[in-house]
């Protein structure tokens, strides 16, 4: 028996791989965006795995807008700090 | 006369031999007539007519009964005997051929069949009495105790010298060692000398033959040998002194996605033989624990000796399905419940694993649940027999899935386990040191309880199912999520979690009152495992900004360290590697973490001097790895398939799943027995630069820095400021 559906970890690669793709367009700093989003989904993997889903780059965009929302709030209160 | 079971086996036709080891310290034969059964199932008018020919197709007896489907059902089924176990299998295979006709407790072996029958076990303690036509026997032992006595077994090794390397060639020596350190040697070119090494194992008594390789190569060779010579009939090993018969050879087979050989049991009559290059049970809780498990299984020792930890689980699945008096089917036959793409996603998850923080923690603890998947396997009834694709009213339910477990009876593999789980909780409490005889049991039995739920989802297990496998994970997974919101709330930062275990950083609660709130939310204990001084988690080698949950080391409070996923945990690390890193983590243990990467880099710099000195004993070079396949089949010229045509060509013989060893020398890698060259030290060199990367990493550093720094003489400045993890 054992498992017949992919890990979300195991999509992640499948999924960042094709993704990588883009990069021989991508001008310099968008690629090494892409490939710092695309890490946070790898490393995120663990939450990404709570939402099983048939569609799991869903989830892994969820995982990336997270992770950017994130970052703005710290520049948010870096700023915030530095103004007060 | 009272004494023990140590061994049963068929007998001939009709007849079961059983070894009884009286108090007294003599052993003696004793023949019982038994004929071993099997069950049929099939439609009423069917069962009638097979009762009515079976008689003539080789059957001694057939007889209706009424047992219990593992559903619960009870059948009427024909129970058919046969004279033995050769008679029995060609029967079936008869009966079989008609597809209306299902067979149960079919692939039990007659020595089991013929001790659960009577309600006895091996090394069960006994009272032997003659009665009219032959021997009464009375059980004076309890199959649950574990304050039972053993017989004082007499051991012997036996071991062989060969004209050439790996096991291959002509016998040169035979020695033969008694305890005490007495060795005599034989001269395996005369005949003689086998009939007196026989005449030696049978005049001493041995009860316990240890060997090394006698499954795959020496007692074949030492029969094939007496036969040239012409002394077959007066050199035997077993107690009787029957003909052996060994075919020797062994087979390949994949587990868990690793290819693996085993040997070809060479079992002999009267005595055991204990090979200890085949023996599955030494590592873990030696020959203590390999009895205790053949009790409590009912499996001879010797097959317990050399059973995989499935199989044995496997055993006692069938013991508590026989004793509450249900067929034992022949191979598993559930198929698994229709699911919607949605729902099959859902189901097919395995345990939660939290990716841990990289980088280094000061402070942490680990704390894990004793047995969880079997402690919840237990605790939830769950069984292929009790699963539901519906959960109905009065079921226990599984989180996020549908699926529902009856708790109205108890299931086949929830008993098995929770009769494991006791005996193990009882043997903890009773060991009062590492090690003892209580300490040897619960390891053997710990080892089967980790199969415990691997197994249920094996497609050929009688009494697994699919659906009991997933509910066993997302049981886990909840309480694993709870226990991580549990130790938050509490004011604990978890670093990392997986499957069973978390890694807290102490907050301000202290750590037993985590504990104790773990065990109680869960209902499983739970305990303190390790209390880190620091603890460093690695990322990803192939993606450095990506963490990976197997890869961490540290160092505990008391200065002790552990160690996971490095180099000097996996078996294919040459010992020198292994050594140098452990000895670097030991230098770390005894200072500051400000100080550590110092300490790591000067080790790391010491042990280069060592390997280019050339005064790293061979020995420490050799790297150890198992075959996946032939060595004509590798496709590129990898290390270990170089080094096993190596071994082929010699003469050897090597195949899938067996482990070779071999040292990278300067004409590339060649077999440990036969290297000629001198080591490749620039393969050596990169393989302890990567290992000192390996723990040096987590404070911050490139494998190229580590480079420098190891082959350099100054700047270690650099390293007072170890950078540790932001959270």
């Amino acid at each position: 028996m054992g498992r017949s559906t992919p890990t979300f970890r195991a999509f992640t690669k499948e999924w960042s791989s094709e993704c990588l793709k883009m990069m021989r367009v991508l001008p310099e700093k968008e690629r090494s965006a892409l490939k710092n989003l695309l890490d946070v989904v790898s490393s995120r993997s663990d939450a990404g795995s709570l939402v099983p889903s048939p569609l799991p780059s869903e989830t892994a965009l969820i995982l990336m807008v997270i992770h950017l929302k994130a970052e703005l709030n710290d520049l948010k209160t870096a700023i915030d700090k530095g103004g007060g | 006369m009272r004494g023990w079971i140590l061994d049963v086996h068929q007998d001939g036709p009709g007849l079961v031999a059983m070894w009884f080891k009286s108090e007294t310290g003599s052993t003696i034969k004793l023949l019982f007539e038994y004929e071993p059964y099997f069950l049929l199932l099939a439609p009423s008018w069917k069962l009638e007519e097979i009762h009515e020919r079976v008689s003539g197709m080789g059957a001694t007896s057939s007889e209706f009964v009424q047992k219990s489907l593992p559903s619960g059902k009870f059948k009427r089924m024909l129970m058919v005997r046969a004279k033995d176990g050769p008679s029995k299998k060609h029967l079936l295979k008869k009966l079989l051929r008609d597809q209306d006709v299902i067979a149960f407790d079919a692939d039990i072996e007659v020595e089991r069949q013929f001790l659960m029958e009577r309600g006895l076990f091996p090394l069960a303690r006994v009272d032997a009495r003659r009665a009219s036509g032959g021997f009464e026997l009375q059980l004076r032992d309890d199959l649950e105790s574990l304050e039972y006595d053993m017989p004082e077994f007499k051991r012997a090794l036996l071991s062989a010298k060969t004209s050439r390397p790996f096991k291959t060639g002509d016998l040169e020596e035979l020695n033969l060692s008694f305890e005490g350190a007495e060795t005599i040697s034989y001269d395996p070119k005369k005949g003689e000398e086998f009939v007196s090494l026989s005449d030696e194992v049978l005049r001493r008594g041995v009860d316990i033959l240890f060997t090394k390789g006698g499954d795959g190569f020496l007692l074949q060779s030492m029969e094939k040998s007496a036969d040239q010579l012409g002394v077959s009939e007066n050199f035997s090993l077993n107690r009787d002194m029957s003909k052996m018969g060994f075919g020797g050879g062994g087979f390949s087979f994949t587990s868990y996605g690793v290819v693996r050989w085993k040997y070809r049991p060479a079992l002999l009559r009267g005595r055991y033989h204990i090979d200890l290059d085949n023996f599955m049970g030494l590592p873990e809780g030696g020959l203590e624990g390999v009895f205790d498990l053949s009790r409590s299984c009912c499996v001879s020792v010797q097959k317990t000796a050399r059973t995989s930890i499935g199989g044995i689980m496997s055993s006692l699945e069938d013991l508590v399905a026989f004793k509450r008096n249900i067929a034992i089917p022949m191979e598993g036959d559930q198929p698994e419940y229709f699911k919607s793409v949605l729902s099959l996603i859902r189901s097919d998850r395995g345990g939660f694993v939290m990716n841990p923080i990289p980088g280094v923690h000061e402070d942490v603890v680990e704390i894990d649940f004793m047995s969880l998947y079997p402690s919840l396997i237990a605790m939830r009834n769950i069984s292929s027999e009790t699963m539901r694709p519906m959960a109905v009213e009065g079921d226990i339910t599984v989180p996020e899935l549908d699926l529902g477990i009856a708790s109205n009876r108890f299931g086949i593999v929830s008993d098995a386990v929770a009769f494991l789980l006791r005996r193990r909780i009882a043997c903890s409490h009773m060991s009062s040191k590492e090690d003892d005889v209580y300490d040897r049991r619960q390891k053997a039995i710990k080892l089967i309880l980790c199969s415990a739920f691997g197994y249920l989802g094996f497609r050929k297990a009688k009494f697994g199912r699919v659906e009991a496998h997933m509910a066993t994970t997302a049981f886990a997974r909840e309480a694993l999520l709870k226990v991580i919101g549990l130790a938050e709330s509490m004011g604990f930062k978890v670093v990392h979690a997986i499957v069973d275990a978390i890694w807290v950083r102490e907050g301000e609660t202290d750590h037993e009152s985590l504990v104790r709130r773990m065990s109680e939310t869960v209902g499983v204990p739970a305990k303190l495992k390790v209390d880190y001084k620091w603890v460093a988690f690695l990322n990803s080698r192939i993606n450095p900004n990506v963490p990976v949950p197997t890869r961490y080391f540290g160092v505990t409070k008391e200065g002790g360290i552990k160690v996971r996923g490095i180099e000097a945990r996996r078996n294919d690390t040459p010992p020198f590697v292994s050594i140098s890193q452990l000895s670097m983590l030991e230098s770390m243990a005894k200072v500051g973490l400000d100080e550590a990467p110092v300490v790591a880099v000067d080790g790391l710099r010491s042990s280069l001097r060592t390997l280019r000195e050339g005064s790293v004993q061979p020995e420490l070079l050799v790297i150890r790895k198992k075959l996946s396949r032939s060595p004509s089949e590798y496709r590129h010229r990898v290390a270990q398939a170089l080094a096993s045509q190596f071994i082929e060509r010699e003469g050897g013989t090597v195949m899938p799943g067996m482990e070779i060893s071999f040292i990278m020398t300067e004409d590339g890698p060649q077999p440990s027995d036969l290297v000629s060259s001198a080591p490749d030290l620039g393969f050596y060199e990169t393989a302890l630069i990567r290992a000192g990367h390996s723990i040096l990493e987590p404070f911050g550093f490139t494998e190229e820095e580590v480079e420098s720094k190891a082959h350099g003489q100054s700047g270690l400045s650099s390293f007072l400021m170890p950078r540790r993890s932001q959270c």
